[in-house]
């Protein structure tokens, strides 16, 4: 399991999904998040995925253990990897650590959201609130836009990214 | 031998061994530029080994085999519906690329081939296809078609447990490109820039107007 475990977080981080930051952002010392975005589903399919950008400007490791919302049944966090070209959805390593002075990139084909059973009503345009559950008992809450299926999170670039 | 015949022999080796490489390219050069072989489907004539007859249910409930749209140049790409990230990711882009090619994009046949036919049944294929560039065909091999398949096509499928009671599907990345005379001709990257796609795209149709 240690393995495994290890083994996730390597290709974490191969894949770029955690960045360090540059000097401009160390100076904030909080948990932010900074993008949210969780596509719709194309007609018939049971479950979206969701994107986050979580950002860690403190000193100190941070670790995510659940994201939440009333708006649906379930969101877990996966982990895809593309291996030999092969992809596979894995969940992904919880509690979900970020270290000090990164932030966490979720994306299409690497950590994302994976949710399931949303309430009545969701339309693309729209927004959902998010509360994103940290191990110390810390929350902080994310207003997610919806977007359509297969929206790409836009390219986010403000860190030194260091892949 | 002497030193110096062992030297003769050796480079007479080395002679024997070139003359004999450039009668094999020599052999395969005619077959390669002045053949013109009857459009051919996948793998039918392959000489990268990948291809071969296959037989499936187009979510439009029309039966597609290797011949039903040979001499197109096809895209294709594994998949299934219970796959919320990089599926509907990889149909959106494919969606805005035909968008961009326009009717340009009418010269190639782009499939979705399922992965996972215990869940998706045409009907709910029929359903998901709704929300792509409908030029997009999504085929539903029968489970024993999809194992024959996958090992023509060189595809990799795994059905992984997955929480309580569920499963998810290990499946070859990427979409696969098979140019007009059924010949794989190399695979496009989600993450690669949308222009080199979008180049790779236009030589696939090209490839049938120059030669
Ligand atoms: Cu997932």
């Amino acid at each position: 399991m240690l393995f495994l475990r290890l083994g996730l977080t390597a290709a974490i981080i191969a894949s770029g999904s955690i960045a360090r930051l540059d000097f401009a952002f160390a100076a904030e010392s909080e948990v932010v998040i900074e993008e949210a975005k969780i596509a719709m589903p194309p007609r018939g399919a049971p479950s979206m995925a969701g994107y986050l950008v979580i950002r860690n400007g403190s000193d100190e490791a941070v670790a995510v253990e659940a994201v939440e919302s009333e708006m649906f049944g379930s969101i877990s966090i996966h982990v895809t990897t593309i291996e030999n070209g092969v992809a596979s959805m894995r969940p992904a390593p919880i509690p979900f650590q970020i270290p000090g002075h990164s932030e966490l990139q979720m994306k299409p084909g690497g950590v994302h959201l994976m949710i399931a059973d949303p309430s009545a009503g969701l339309e693309a345009g729209g927004s959902v609130g998010l509360d994103v559950r940290f191990t110390d008992g810390s929350v902080v809450r994310a207003e997610a836009e919806l977007v359509p299926f297969g929206g790409r999170p836009a390219d986010h670039h403000h860190g030194a990214s260091h892949e | 031998m002497s030193a110096m015949g062992i030297f003769r022999a050796a480079v007479w080796g080395l002679i024997a061994g070139c003359v004999a490489i450039i009668v094999y390219f020599g052999a395969l050069q005619p077959r390669m530029t002045n053949e013109l072989p009857p459009a051919a489907a996948a793998g039918a004539d392959s000489t990268s080994g990948i291809g071969g007859p296959f037989t499936m249910t187009a979510h439009t409930g029309e039966t597609v085999t290797e011949a039903t749209y040979s001499g197109k140049p096809w895209l294709m790409f594994m998949g299934f519906t219970h796959c919320p990230d990089i599926c509907p990711t990889t149909l959106a882009e494919m969606t805005s690329w035909f968008e961009e090619l326009g009717s340009d994009a009418d010269l190639i046949q782009a499939f979705l081939v399922t992965v996972d036919p215990e869940r998706d049944t045409v009907d709910v294929l029929a359903q998901y296809m709704t929300s792509f560039d409908e030029r997009i065909l999504a085929l539903r091999p029968a489970p024993e078609e999809l194992e024959r398949f996958a090992k023509a096509f060189k595809i990799h499928y795994e059905k992984v447990p997955f929480g309580e009671d569920d499963y998810t599907m290990d499946h070859t990345a990427g979409v696969l490109m098979f140019d007009s005379e059924g010949e794989f001709s190399g695979t496009l990257d989600l993450h690669e820039p949308r222009d080199t796609t979008i180049s790779k795209l236009r030589r696939l149709i090209g490839k049938d107007r120059t030669t």
